[in-house]
């Protein structure tokens, strides 16, 4: 039963924020700044140029009413009137003319001559400034200017002048009523946009989570299935293969603990079932004798199998042992003496052709238990007066080990099953050898351990050859 | 004590922004001065002005004009008169009123001598209701008149001010 109630279980965790929200929310604002920034932008460029040409044009007004003002021999305000009256192109919304003191000679907006003009602008002019100001407010273009009045040197006077401009204040207006419309539309459909990828992307995201809680529940066939070519769907196969390893893990874990307890189960009935023979019934010396020896056969088997199984656990379990450079030839040849005897009680020859100088890099514990599984097994497995050959060799980069026995050999069908554990191809015959299925299993996990590769060829009725190759570690070389 | 420390704080920021800031004038009289700083443009003048207390001075024109013409305090607003300016006489003519400076306010520059008489004329006008003032001052004469005095420019031709 799958829990699919832990669906919203994210919301209860604390600081919990939606993708979706914090992806939508940071898109709108980041294209909401940049539009704002651009509105602003565009506004301020315009008004810029705009104001840039009616400052040109404004100044050079203020310079001719100035230059005429300047001719004139008595400033007056009949004369200076006269002479502003002459200049028709002025076109400017206001003009005046003061004094040196800033009192009004004229004023084309008002009749009252000696006022004392103290416009900012004006000021500034009889401090011997030219002056511009130009503002915008609600479509119309607003711009001040001012010139001091020279004659030889000698400020004499000012001119001041005004003008609007609601032509090109519409332009302006109309432009940025134009561009905050794109804005909005453009935003709006920025916020489509992001509201639909957002939902879209969280839609996976939510895929992904419910088929993780799936797989969470134990259901391992479950596969994640997310359309498109983005890092998502690269999340998905990645979900997938993890599942697919962790199917496989289960499958093995199962079978090696069912595999496990019928290997412990058999000896442990072997040994009920003579003890409560030897207890039920009434038997002679001899023949309790035999059933002890048995059962303590039996009970030996069982220290090997048990034996065996924490040495495959502590493999699994190890890591990060020390290793060290050994030659192999006189690893070889001690496993040799050791199973010298057990040759010779099978009849079978042992044959050594071991090249000197193999130096590789591992614990030589582990290069013991990797010859002598694979040499007992050529032995167990062989035939009366049959041979087991041990030879190494080495090629540019590695070290080749190769065991030929010239025993029954694997059928075709099993040679795939040969590494693992608890497989045995002939059970009967195995266990009568006291055989736990487990020898190989132990010599490829070392061999993989230590860099190495095991393969093995057989022919049944002639010989298995196992192979084993390990990188070479040449001092001179490697250094 | 950690549950009165932030009580007393709050106690004490409430008393420091309601404390008074500076004491409230008796009589006070608004005295004009240039700004030491202005802006362009129709919506700034040159001209501010400032509160100061006449106790008992109100009517008095040669004492505000005494103390007038020691400066503004504070410090946006600017003197132009020089600091030995004194007044010499001041005298009702009808609807204007005259007034004599000592020779010093002469050495203003002609611009200057009209904006400072512009704030003398505008502080008049305040003290004593006056709408025409005329500064003499050595060689140097100027008449304000209230009335035509143009601080800011808020003049709009009809075809703008249509739209």
């Amino acid at each position: 039963m799958l829990d699919i109630t832990s669906e919203s279980s994210e919301a209860r965790v604390y600081g919990y924020r939606s993708s979706q929200f914090v992806y939508a929310a940071t898109f709108v604002i980041v294209t909401l700044a940049a539009l704002v920034l651009l509105n602003v932008y565009i506004t301020i460029v315009c008004q810029r140029m705009v104001f840039e040409t009616k400052e040109q044009s404004l100044t050079e007004k203020c310079q001719i009413a100035a230059d005429e003002v300047a001719k004139l021999t008595v400033l007056n305000p009949s004369t200076v009137s006269s002479a502003v009256g002459r200049m028709e192109s002025l076109r400017a919304a206001r003009v005046i003319v003061t004094d040196q003191a800033g009192l009004s000679l004229y004023d084309s907006a008002s009749a009252s001559a000696g006022a004392a003009i103290l416009l900012p602008e004006v000021l500034q002019a009889l401090d011997g400034s030219d002056v511009f100001f130009g503002a915008y407010r609600s479509g119309t273009i607003f711009c001040s200017a001012a010139t001091p009045v020279f004659y030889y040197g000698t400020i004499i006077g000012s001119i001041y002048m005004t003008e609007y401009d609601s032509a090109q204040g519409r332009l302006i207006h109309n432009l940025q009523t134009k561009v905050l419309h794109f804005s909005l539309a453009a935003e709006a459909l920025l916020l489509l946009f992001s509201l639909l990828y957002s939902m879209g992307f969280s839609r996976r995201i939510e895929n992904i989570m419910s088929s993780m809680r799936i797989i969470q529940g134990g259901d391992y066939t479950h596969k994640l299935e997310i359309r498109g070519n983005d890092e998502l769907t690269l999340l998905g196969r990645e979900v997938n293969e993890l599942t697919d390893r962790l199917q496989d893990s289960e499958e093995l874990r199962r079978r090696f603990v069912s595999d496990a307890s019928h290997e412990i189960k058999t000896p442990l009935a072997s040994i009920k079932l003579l003890s409560d023979s030897i207890l039920q019934n009434d038997m002679d010396a001899e023949t309790m004798r035999e059933f002890v020896g048995d059962i303590g056969s039996e009970a030996e088997r069982l220290n090997r199998m048990t034996a065996k199984l924490l040495s495959l656990t502590k493999l699994d379990s190890e890591h990060d042992r020390e290793i060290e450079i050994i030659h192999m030839g006189p690893t070889i040849r001690r496993v040799c003496r050791m199973l010298q005897p057990t040759a010779g009680a099978a009849k079978v020859s042992l044959i050594l052709e071991l090249e000197n100088e193999c130096p590789i890099l591992m614990p030589e514990d582990d290069l013991y238990q990797i010859v002598f599984n694979l040499m007992e097994n050529g032995i167990k497995y062989n035939v009366p007066r049959g041979s087991l050959t041990v030879r190494l060799v080495r090629d540019t980069e590695n070290a080749v080990l190769t065991v030929t026995d010239t025993g029954m050999g694997i059928p075709e069908d099993a040679v795939g099953h040969i590494f693992e554990r608890f497989y045995r191809v002939d059970k009967a015959r195995s266990r009568s050898t006291g055989g736990t299925g487990l020898g190989l299993a132990i010599v490829q996990t070392i061999v993989r351990n230590n860099r190495g590769e095991i393969t093995v060829s057989s022919t049944p009725g002639k010989g298995t050859c196992f192979t084993v190759v390990f990188p070479l570690f040449d001092t001179e070389v490697q250094i | 004590m950690k549950k009165r420390a932030p009580a007393l704080l709050l106690l004490l920021l409430l008393l420091t922004g309601c404390t008074p800031r500076g004491t409230p004038l008796k009589e006070p009289v608004c005295f004009y001065y240039p700004k030491a700083e202005y802006d362009f443009g129709d919506s700034d003048s040159v001209i501010d002005y400032e509160f100061r207390e006449a106790s008992g001075h109100l009517n008095d024109l040669p004492f505000l004009l005494s103390l007038y013409l020691a400066g503004p305090a504070e410090d946006y607003l600017v003197p132009l008169y020089p600091a030995d300016t004194t007044l010499i006489r001041a005298e009702h003519q009808g609807s204007r009123i005259l007034l004599q400076l000592s020779s010093e306010a002469a050495g203003l520059g002609d611009a200057h001598f009209t904006l400072a008489g512009a704030c003398l004329a505008l502080t008049c006008s305040k003290a004593i209701g006056t709408e025409t003032v005329i500064i003499t001052s050595g060689p140097k004469a100027v008449t304000i008149d209230l009335n035509t005095l143009l601080l800011e420019d808020t003049f709009i031709p009809e075809e703008v001010g249509e739209n």
